[in-house]
């Protein structure tokens, strides 16, 4: 999605139009959660956070200022709420998520025996790690957009990207 | 650079299996967003709808204020009713009006005067008075003391005796709405000095006014 149909999308959101959010809610919705999740690491929390994220979105609507780098707006505000969110909460991020992950997932029986081994590769991956490759991905961010997001050195950004696609390579798919 | 270069390497495949992977991850939360959405609405911050509220309060204030003025107004107007009941010419309400502040002011000296020359004075009373109306509010209320003193007409009273203070005598006959009730005994000076009245006489008058602070009433005979 581009700047401009964006600016477009908002605009109908001010006017009140739900259809303008639903369409960036289906463009974002896989990069926002994985950007909250990922700093937030609680499976309920982030889906609060989530639907939060985009009702307040549709409420500010109107004082979005446009032409502005939406992506990196969007995902700036989303880790915001979620390190508030944590802030709030008052406790230590969980480092060791992701087996939780893997039990949400006993009912999803097709795609559990599908996606078994790339769900264990993605579950060897560190929380930094894995926080970069879903921003890599799913938003399409350069390494130098990610370093100023994260506030981490671009060296830094790039070499955590690098060791998270060598730890996907040893999937089989 | 490098690193740019190195994500075209990346098996797309392994992009792909994993992108499929957060699709499984991902909720679908979109119900729950329009519900959120829904309690929101952009139009309902611009609409009429405090207007509403501030409205019943506006009535009911309005409303209190309304009582009030009856509450207080209420038993002025009665009375003033009651008075203006016992007044027979209506002409004279003015002019009457002016007597008493006219009585007011000459009751000390005891100063009679004939009616033509009081109503005259009465005119300029009444001038004054809404001049100094104007002025301040001190006047005001020499005014207010004069218009609670009582009038009535067609008082019957028998002297039954005289003293220093002026006559006494016993009510006969007077207006049953009056403050003036028939057997009462009241002390009476009269307006058209000197009289001829004795102890025993009978005699028809109109009651003008009341000295509060010698008690007795100023009477005019018919």
């Amino acid at each position: 999605m581009t700047d401009k149909e964006f600016d477009v999308l908002m605009s109908g959101m001010a006017e009140g139009k739900k259809d303008a959010l639903k369409e960036v809610y289906e463009e974002y919705i896989k990069l926002i959660y994985a950007v909250i999740y990922d700093t937030i690491k609680n499976r309920e929390e982030a889906e609060d956070l989530t639907a939060d994220f985009f009702i307040k979105l549709y409420e500010i609507s109107g004082r979005y200022k446009q032409g502005c780098g939406h992506r990196k707006w969007l995902v700036t505000i989303a880790r915001n709420m979620a390190i508030d969110k944590i802030r709030k909460l008052d406790r230590e991020m969980v480092t060791d998520e992701m087996p939780e992950r893997a039990d949400d997932k006993d009912n999803m029986e097709e795609e559990v025996l599908l996606s078994l081994t790339m769900e264990q590769a993605v579950s060897s991956l560190k929380d930094d790690e894995r926080q970069v490759l879903n921003m890599k991905v799913l938003g399409g961010f350069t390494f130098k957009e990610l370093s100023e997001i994260l506030a981490k050195p671009q060296g830094t950004v790039s070499w955590l990207y690098n060791n998270a696609i060598k730890k996907l390579r040893r999937c089989k798919l | 650079m490098k690193s740019d270069k190195n994500i075209n390497d990346v098996d797309e495949k392994i992009i792909n299996a994993y992108l499929e992977q957060l699709d499984v991850e991902t909720p679908d939360l979109w119900e729950q967003i329009k519900a959120g959405i829904t309690t929101y609405d952009h139009n309902a911050m611009k609409p009429d709808k405090p207007q509403r509220k501030i409205k019943p309060m506006y009535i009911i204030s309005v409303l209190a204020a309304a009582i009030a003025v009856f509450v207080i107004a209420a038993p002025i107007l009665i009375m003033s009713t009651g008075k203006l009941g016992n007044n027979k010419s209506s002409d004279a309400g003015i002019s009457e009006f002016a007597i008493k502040n006219e009585a007011c002011q000459d009751e000390a000296a005891g100063a009679v005067m004939d009616e033509a020359a009081e109503n005259d004075k009465a005119a300029d009373g009444v001038e004054n008075n809404d001049m100094e109306n104007l002025a301040d509010a001190e006047p005001q209320e020499e005014m207010t003391e004069c218009e609670e003193e009582y009038i009535q007409s067609d008082v019957t009273i028998s002297v039954k005796d005289v003293n220093e203070t002026g006559y006494i005598c016993e009510v006969l006959e007077a207006d049953g709405d009056g403050q003036i009730q028939a057997g009462e005994v009241i002390t009476v000076i009269f307006s058209d000095a000197p009289v001829d009245v004795g102890k025993g006489d009978k005699l028809c008058v109109d009651i003008l006014s009341y000295d509060e602070a010698c008690q007795m009433w100023m009477a005019k005979i018919k």
